[in-house]
């Protein structure tokens, strides 16, 4: 099915947010970042993934990494796709400072399906590149910038998780 | 915010570095090092420094990469603050901080330790290039003339202004870790 895709980066000019951190419990990140996003971008089940996810026992430090993607419509033809990975080692011993470091991007999607003989047309076309031009270019530049602000949002909050500083 | 098209024309410029052909090779950054009491306070005040100096959109700043280390008794932190300010429809100032320093407790002022901070500022701009029309000889002919005539002195002020900020940043943080008393 033929489609139209535009993409963009919600953090342009650059692409992602990097958080390192060295201290007890770094773990405690992937027990709390479903729940973070299904609060802050308002996402229902379906439109979470925990694509990839690697937990390894038999060292100490247990090294773990965590791949989780969030997809959320904000209207007919946009998503927000948001992707946060996280690394690093937790020891065992609570107690004992282990490390990780969470990526987090995020990416405005927005997709035209051309899918029937009349959205094939000339016509057709000639309008949404119209309507996309001088209406919803605008439209989704509110929408970067809304991600983008949801993004830091996210990383204050990921901040928050281990009492790091949070500037006013 | 950059131009998002697919295709474009990106004119970039450094703030600090100097004019072109110039014998001076000069920096692209300022740095700014520090020993002494509190320097972890540095973290919160940049951000608040922006809002003063700058008056930027909230959503305009971003910490792209944030380190902390609390393994040990001194706390090692590294921040890169990124700030991207759009001047008009084509250009963008983009004002990078990076704070990298140590805080260790201490008995006279709770914590004291060293700081680093580095600024660098750009200008950028971007021109669509995405339609046949952008593309077209008669638009880059409109486009050059319009650059030459009418946009370089626009692109001269912006690049002045991105200058004045950075020193007014400066400035400012020297006087919050009072190494030059303020001269306001």
């Amino acid at each position: 099915m033929p489609v139209w895709k535009f993409e963009d980066e919600c953090l342009a000019p650059e692409r992602r947010l990097r958080v390192d951190y060295t201290g007890p419990n770094p773990f405690k990140v992937c027990q709390v970042i479903r729940d973070m996003l299904i609060k802050i971008f308002h996402a229902g089940a379906p439109d979470l993934w925990e694509r990839d996810f690697r937990w390894d026992t038999t060292a100490d430090p247990r090294a773990f990494y965590m791949r989780t993607y969030c997809n959320k419509a904000v209207d007919q033809h946009t998503t927000m796709f948001i992707e946060i990975t996280i690394q690093g080692e937790q020891p065992v011993d609570e107690r004992k400072s282990g490390k990780v470091t969470i990526f987090v991007g995020g990416r405005l999607r927005t997709e035209y399906n051309l899918d029937t003989a009349f959205k094939n047309s000339p016509i057709y076309k000639a309008w949404r590149w119209l309507y996309n031009m001088y209406f919803y270019s605008e439209v989704r530049r509110r929408y970067l910038t809304m991600c983008g602000e949801l993004i830091s949002k996210l990383v204050d909050q990921l901040k928050e998780v281990y009492s790091l500083p949070k500037a006013v | 915010m950059p131009v998002f098209a697919r295709t474009k024309l990106l004119i970039h410029d450094d703030c600090l570095a100097p004019a072109p052909g110039s014998f001076l090779p000069g920096y692209g950054t300022i740095t700014l090092n520090y020993t002494g009491p509190n320097p972890q306070r540095l973290y919160e005040k940049i951000k608040e420094i922006f809002f003063t100096v700058v008056k930027h959109d909230p959503t305009e700043l971003q910490e792209r990469d944030f380190y902390w280390d609390r393994s040990s008794e001194v706390e090692k932190f590294k921040v890169t603050f990124d700030l991207v300010k759009d001047m008009d429809r084509f250009s963008f100032v983009q004002i990078i901080i990076t704070l990298s320093g140590e805080a260790k407790p201490s008995k006279e002022f709770g914590k004291e330790g060293k700081a680093t901070v580095e600024i660098e500022g750009r200008l950028r701009t971007e021109y669509p290039q995405d339609t046949i029309w952008q593309r077209s000889f008669f638009y880059e002919l409109f486009r050059v003339f319009y650059h030459r005539v009418v946009y370089e002195e626009k692109r001269n002020q912006f690049k002045v202004q991105c200058k004045d900020w950075i020193y007014k940043i400066q400035d400012e943080l020297k006087s919050f870790l009072n190494i030059l008393p303020s001269l306001k």
